[in-house]
């Protein structure tokens, strides 16, 4: 394990990792507790400490309950990342609300999905969400993001405000995913099993007081909860990254320098654009100490030549599917083989890992465990099982292989693909385009295989459909999936059972992209990190 | 091209080619992030669109927010950057 060269000084305190957490109702007030004094938030404006945020989130949650939010309710945020979203989330959860992020791109008849399934009344958005709500369904309670952080209130009422009592198996969040047929399916994540998240991550990555952790990955990407709840939990500065900024990748890297972050977690992809575009150095990021990803596969070779950029930094590979949070976090070190793939290394403690069928097909018990899919006994069925000890198990789909560092990702049993960080399933988009007035087949396939950064897709068509689709397919998929390309294809190559070969057509619709773009556009910008999902996986 | 000149083409290139919301017309003010009418993809087609345009090579140290959130930013950039 490569030793940092900024070890931070705290480190010597006992570790969280034995703390003991039952739910994530009132982290905040725990940093102002522990380290009321110790910067808490900070952009280029305001820096908080944390007994200031403490304060602007009992004063948030106040306000909050005064307009009618109870312990229970299921909330919508639909924010970019900043100061107040970080408060009016720790205002919620300090009620006993169940946070429910959304990605402010979302296409409306996503948010429409999410909000019935839900069945959430309350919306708590970036100004532009709460104007453009649709007139004929209002929101009960529809607040914007700035309306709460105004909120101020004076010590006393402070120390006297009293909230409900939360238990650990309450509802704390649930993360909307694509599911396979493109209706989202929502990931319920209890008290208990965020606040095992916690005290594992806190552990693993050895975060402590005097980290300032850069808020890479969007609210709606399970990612996202290292800074959420882990970075109060252990009184490490947050310095948000609004997600604008995670379309430049020199932004991010100016964001690093000014608030001398020392935490990236973030997707391998952006490290790709940052490595292509020549940004990134000890030089350039003198504050770094640990870049940890996770969120899709990222080559060995890639991984090779991070931690050639940047020596002395502490480089980890985190993988979990979202159902389960994070399970294991393998330290890249110098013995590390950089072959096609680097290890997931071993299951933390807290989760097991079981390798059935087969096709190695890995199943994941562990502490940190979803609660099941919200509303869908069915889907929740299907992929988990309970043994005959009561243990429950989450079936991953990932398919695993193992070495002496410990397991290895070596494909899945599905269609799923990881597009920047992004879950998608392949025939899910499929479905949605062969939805589409004239559009018989549809094959989507990511580009390029290896480490995708873009969609093609290839259509049987009418004349006629095939004209508009490329602004038809935009309006029915979400923004993170629309293809970059779309081919009429002129014929169907059949499978021996007489079915589309969806394989056959993704590798020549990737043939063909390749053909037509011998020097590859250099990713300068990147998309943000993820537009409406989360999964934290292999590499 | 003149200011004027370039500031309205790449108005066009992102009216027409590069917007994501057809319904979002921007002028040269329009703060392209906030509005959500650019995405990554997008950023990348104008740059590569001023770098054949201009004669001009923009570093990757330039592609920001602070060089790229309006029109009017990635015309000023453009002409330091013809200078």
């Amino acid at each position: 394990m490569p030793t940092s060269k900024n070890q931070p000084t705290s480190k010597n305190q006992p570790t969280p990792g034995s703390a003991h957490l039952g739910h994530i109702a009132d982290l905040t007030r725990r940093a102002a507790a522990g380290h009321p004094d110790r910067l808490g938030l900070v952009d280029d404006t305001t820096q908080l400490t944390w007994a200031e945020v403490d304060r602007r989130v009992v004063a948030a949650a106040q306000l909050l309950a005064e307009r009618g939010v109870a312990k229970g309710d299921r909330v919508v945020v639909s924010a970019t990342k900043s100061i107040q979203t970080f408060l009016a989330l720790h205002a919620l959860l300090r009620l006993g609300a169940v946070v429910v992020p959304v990605d402010p791109r979302s296409p409306a008849a996503s948010l429409a999905s999410i909000r019935a399934q839900a069945d959430a009344e309350s919306l708590i958005a970036n100004p532009a969400v709460v104007a453009r709500q649709d007139a004929a369904r209002p929101w009960r309670i529809a607040l914007s993001v700035d309306d709460l952080a105004n909120v101020r209130l004076d010590d006393d009422a402070a120390t006297a405000a009293e909230f409900p009592l939360v238990e650990p198996d309450d509802e704390a969040y649930v993360i909307f995913t694509s599911g396979s047929t493109g209706v989202p399916k929502g990931i319920v994540h209890t008290h208990r099993s965020a606040a095992a998240y916690v005290v594992h991550a806190a552990d693993a990555h050895g975060l402590c007081a005097d980290d300032v952790v850069a808020g890479i990955a969007p609210l709606h990407f399970d990612m996202s909860t290292l800074e959420l709840y882990v970075a109060p939990f252990v009184g490490a500065a947050v310095a948000p990254v609004a997600d604008p900024v995670l379309r430049f990748a020199a932004s991010v890297v100016a964001h690093t320098v000014r608030h001398q972050a020392t935490v990236w977690y973030l997707v391998p992809s952006l490290l790709t654009s940052m490595i292509e575009a020549n940004l990134l150095s000890t030089e350039s990021v003198p504050s770094l100490r640990l870049v940890a990803y996770a969120g899709e596969p990222y080559p060995g070779p890639k991984v090779a030549a991070l931690v050639e950029r940047l020596p002395g930094v502490r480089i980890q590979n985190a993988y979990g599917p979202a159902e389960t949070n994070v399970v294991s976090v393998y330290d890249v070190g110098p013995d590390t083989a950089f072959h096609d793939a680097v290890p997931l290394g071993w299951a933390w403690s807290g989760a097991v890992f079981d390798v059935r069928g087969d096709n190695s097909e890995l199943w994941l018990a562990a502490d940190t465990m979803m609660q099941g899919y919200l509303g869908r006994p069915d889907l929740t069925a299907e992929r988990m099982e309970t043994d005959s000890r009561g243990q429950r198990w989450y079936r991953s789909g990932d398919v695993v292989r193992l070495t002496d560092d410990g397991w290895v990702f070596a494909g899945r049993v599905d269609h799923q693909i990881k597009l920047r960080g992004v879950r998608l399933e392949l025939e899910a988009l499929e479905a949605l385009l062969e939805g589409l007035d004239g559009v018989s087949v549809a094959v989507v396939a990511g580009y390029p295989a290896d480490q995708p950064v873009e969609l093609v897709a290839g259509i049987v068509a009418t004349d006629a459909a095939s004209s508009g689709v490329a602004a038809q397919a935009r309006r029915v998929l979400p923004a993170s999936a629309t293809p970059i390309e779309i081919t009429r294809l002129s014929e169907v190559p059949n499978t021996q059972s007489g079915k589309v070969d969806r394989s056959r057509i993704r590798t020549s619709l990737r043939q063909r992209k390749a053909a037509d773009q011998p020097v590859a556009t250099q990713p300068v910008a990147t998309q943000p990190v993820a537009e409406q999902i989360t999964h934290e996986s292999p590499a | 091209m003149n200011t004027h000149d370039l500031s309205t083409a790449l108005v066009e290139l992102i009216n027409n080619e590069v917007g994501l919301d057809p319904n979002v017309i921007i002028d040269a003010d329009t703060d392209l992030l906030v509005a959500d009418v650019v995405d990554s993809l997008g950023v990348v087609q104008i740059v590569t669109w001023l770098e054949d345009q201009l004669g001009i090579k923009i570093a990757p140290a330039d592609v920001t927010i602070e060089n790229f959130a309006t029109v009017r930013l990635m015309v000023a950039l453009a002409e330091r950057l013809a200078v």
